[in-house]
């Protein structure tokens, strides 16, 4: 009963108690910032109004272009990114109407969501205007500028959903269809024109065994990168699985977002070491960093 | 990826606003982690919920046709559909006839080809269909293939 009740002060702590390092969060803010812009920037155009009535598509268009600037540029950068969120759930929630491939996927959903969540992260804290004014209006008043740290439950909820969507991917996999083959030939005919890109004899097999290695690495990657011991051996597949996906199929920003997303993983202020290394900083202890607290150990 | 260095910071139970994180918390994590069940596996539907299913739609009902020149000898000699039927190549061609999509679709296709051919020309098929199951075998190169002009009556 002890270990259960250690075990869930941990899983608190490590949710809900956590302060570290802003710029894992400022990074992902940036990143999904031009992720949107990449998905959606030229959908969004005055020129390609699909269908909707003007002042509507007007109205959406503006509010994708302001909040995405102001989350980009790091100004009001919280209640920008919850307002860019909203404005592209938005357009994923009546997309569907003019056309399904541009706005309804799991693609657009998952950057959407995890741009709404990037809002509960201490995002502004740093590289942004925000960050900024901050360090001005403390010199002004003589003050050393305020530390880069937040609590960090927003990025932990981040990881959680990179989380499910390997989990729940996995899940949908586990079908005759796709383990025996037929699925990954079915994409490969959609986009090559040909289920066997590759001509070589055996290939029906290399299909099978990609879609078994696929299965589980979703889940390695899924429940591995929670856990720093095994977040190391995971993490490389996992992006390599995902600049496969990129180069292979027509799978868009999903890659890239879930590059940006996997932030959210690293422990906040080895993110702040390894940066601050290459900027030439103070190492850890002098800066802006907290010391180790046994209590998040093997979690964070 | 190295030590977790974070701080842990005790909360007071009347911290109004930590309850307020912690039930937030609680209630987007079970949204994150529980929601695609009333889709996935409850096999509901709803425009609210996403589910996570990936290559379950992806290609379903195309197909896989290869086509052939069948010589007197009986030999089969692959045919390029895409030369014969004036393209510089797939990419030039439109998507109608890039893909061919459904029986139907093989039906028009064959019929494109015959015609470009010739009534001389022995056309061969081998196709299978992407099936919601798997693949649904179509045609078969050893017979002639099914083409619109053996649809429509006398």
């Amino acid at each position: 009963m002890n270990r259960l009740r250690a075990w869930a002060d941990r899983l608190g702590a490590w949710a809900l108690h956590t302060e570290g390092s802003t710029r894992s969060s400022a990074l992902i803010r940036i990143g999904l910032a031009a992720t949107l812009w990449t998905r959606w920037g030229r959908d969004l155009m005055p020129a390609h109004n699909p269908s909707f009535p003007w002042p509507f598509w007007l109205a959406l268009s503006a509010s994708f272009y302001l909040s995405t600037t102001l989350m980009f540029a790091g100004l009001f950068s919280r209640p920008a990114a919850v307002w860019a969120g909203l404005t592209a759930l938005t357009l994923y929630g009546v997309g569907g109407q003019a056309d399904p491939v541009v706005w309804v996927s799991h693609h657009t959903y998952l950057l959407a969501f995890a741009t709404l969540l990037c809002g509960l992260t201490p995002c502004g804290s740093s590289y942004s205007l925000d960050r900024w004014r901050a360090v001005r209006r403390a010199g002004r008043r003589g003050q050393a500028p305020p530390p880069e740290r937040g609590n960090l439950w927003g990025l932990r909820l981040i990881a959680l959903q990179v989380t499910a969507v390997y989990l729940w991917s996995a899940l949908s996999k586990l079908n005759g269809r796709f383990l025996s083959g037929p699925s990954l030939e079915y994409a490969f005919l959609s986009t090559y024109l040909t289920p066997r890109p590759v001509p070589l004899p055996g290939f029906g097999a290399v299909v099978v065994g990609l879609a078994w290695i696929t299965v589980a690495l979703e889940v390695a990657v899924g429940v591995g990168m929670l856990f720093p011991r095994v977040r190391r051996w995971v993490v490389l597949p996992g992006l390599g699985m995902h600049a496969a996906f990129y180069v292979l199929l027509p799978v868009r920003t999903f890659s890239v977002t879930m590059w940006i997303l996997y932030l959210a993983y690293f422990d906040a202020d080895a993110v702040h070491e390894v940066i601050g290394r290459m900027e030439g900083e103070p190492p850890e202890g002098t800066g802006s960093h907290a010391p180790p607290d046994p209590q998040t150990r093997g979690w964070s | 990826m190295g030590r977790p260095h974070s701080r842990c910071q005790g909360l007071a139970p009347s911290d109004r606003r930590a309850w307020g994180r912690a039930a937030a918390f609680v209630l987007i994590a079970g949204w994150i982690l529980l929601s695609p069940a009333y889709v996935q596996i409850l096999g509901r539907r709803s425009r609210f919920v996403r589910p996570w299913v990936m290559f379950r739609g992806s290609g379903v009902g195309l197909v896989d046709a290869e086509f052939y020149l069948r010589q007197p000898d009986g030999t089969l000699v692959p045919l390029d559909r895409f030369a014969t039927l004036g393209y510089a190549g797939p990419s030039s061609a439109p998507d109608e006839v890039r893909r061919i999509r459904g029986e139907e679709g093989l039906r028009q296709a064959t019929q494109s080809l015959a015609e470009a051919l010739g009534t001389d020309a022995d056309l061969r098929v081998r196709a299978r269909l992407a099936g919601r199951r798997g693949w649904v075998p179509l045609a078969d190169p050893s017979r002639p293939p099914e083409r619109d002009s053996d649809r429509s009556g006398p």
